[in-house]
């Protein structure tokens, strides 16, 4: 959000014929008409002398401009972590996936990633005694800032389950100002990217078997 | 440049602050989502690996005849798994041969080379048996998901012809087979 804010101070004896060798009173109408003739543009009434009428040799003016620049943050139109990733078999080799992201944050952010199910799981089966149906694995985040270092964190999935009050890590949840890995100004930086790994499982019990899903939701918030 | 100019001037600027004011940051993709699907395959296997039944003398002693119960109840063993909630088990039995006979060898009445039994394989609380000298075939029973000791007995032992049986060494097997499904 871009915001302007404009500030007007005259002096009291204010003489219109100098009024606009101020440039930067354009824009700006709210005068006396003293002995003036007026003219209409676009509905403002400007003012000035008449032909032959002295005046002071000028009048300055200052307006103070103030702005701001709000916070923006979020990823570039072509740098957003989405789509699938096929991590293959999950119980009889180890597995690693990246997914690229390109922030444009220009402040301090935050980012948090959280995990729908906490591991991948099982998409039809359930508890029984000596399997397992839920596969964990670690996520990383690897953010490179504007000043080139990069920020690095690591959660187990099961630490940023969604909706878990238990999961506790760096990151998990949903980013906000207060939460979530915080991260120097990165805008359009290349070389950030969320890293998903896990070792062939090991147990406790035997993998069901089948097909396995998990779904991985990535916030940016400013930091302030 | 004169005063009408600047007033000109003034007003366009005027229209581009109110512009610049109500202009609105691009909207971003937040949050982003990324799914993850990995597989496991069906897969049976067995952690140990195969085992022997030593039955020893198989004949009485005083009859030449099969003691049945050197046969029957003997057990063994095996500790296995099958992930797939379809997985099934198998038993395939082979009747106990005499091995030592020649080449060409035509039986010979009051003797016996063949002796038949039945094996059940008990995986948790599946059963599945064949017997040995019959013509079914053996057919899969549901297992599901099983993992732990399947226990192979032998049942039913008889011989296949009256009479004594030859001296030698015999021979029979039985095959238990998991099969993985999902």
């Amino acid at each position: 959000m871009i915001g302007f804010v404009l500030k007007k101070s005259r002096p009291a004896a204010f003489a219109a014929s100098c009024l606009f060798k101020s440039h930067r009173l354009a824009g700006l109408f709210l005068l006396l008409p003293i002995n003036a003739y007026g003219t209409t543009i676009g509905g403002v009434t400007a003012y000035y002398p008449a032909n032959g009428t002295s005046g002071p040799s000028k009048s300055v003016e200052s307006i103070d401009v103030t702005a701001s620049v709000g916070n923006r943050c979020g990823f570039a139109a072509d740098g957003i972590p989405a789509g699938a990733v096929s991590v293959g078999a999950l119980d009889t080799q180890s597995w690693s996936g990246r997914v690229s992201f390109l922030s444009e944050c220009n402040g301090a952010w935050r980012v948090a990633v959280s995990s729908e199910n906490g591991a991948l799981q099982a998409v039809s089966a359930s508890a029984v005694d000596g399997f397992a149906y839920r596969a964990p694995y670690i996520v990383s985040l690897h953010v490179v800032q504007d000043s080139g270092a990069t920020v690095t964190g690591t959660c187990a999935a099961g630490q940023i389950q969604a909706g878990d009050p238990g999961a506790q890590c760096g990151f998990g949840g949903v980013a906000s100002a207060a939460n979530g890995l915080l991260i120097g100004r990165s805008f359009d930086v290349p070389g950030s990217y969320l890293e998903i790994s896990a070792p062939a499982y090991a147990g406790p019990g035997r993998l069901v078997a089948g097909i396995y899903r998990d779904t991985l939701t990535i916030t940016v918030s400013a930091a302030t | 440049m004169n005063k009408k100019n600047l007033i000109q001037r003034g007003f366009v600027f005027g229209v581009l602050s109110l512009a610049a004011i109500g202009a609105s940051a691009p909207a971003y993709a937040n949050p982003a989502q990324v799914m993850l699907e990995g597989t496991v395959a069906a897969k049976c296997a067995y952690t140990s690996g195969d085992q022997t039944i030593s039955l020893g003398e198989m004949a009485d002693p005083t009859t030449g005849q099969l003691n049945a119960a050197s046969i029957n109840a003997k057990s063994v063993k095996l500790t296995g798994f099958c992930n797939g909630i379809n997985s099934t088990i198998t038993v395939a039995a082979r009747g106990i041969n005499n091995l030592s006979l020649p080449s060409g060898y035509v039986a010979v009445p009051g003797f016996a080379t063949s002796v038949g039994f039945t094996s059940t394989a008990t995986a948790g609380s599946v059963t599945s048996s064949d017997y040995s000298s019959d013509t079914i075939q053996p057919t899969a029973k549901p297992l599901g998901l099983f993992a732990g000791d399947i226990t192979v007995t032998l049942s039913n032992a008889t011989q296949l012809a009256s009479g004594v049986l030859v001296a030698g060494n015999y021979e029979g097997s039985t095959t238990i087979t998991l099969t993985p499904s999902v």
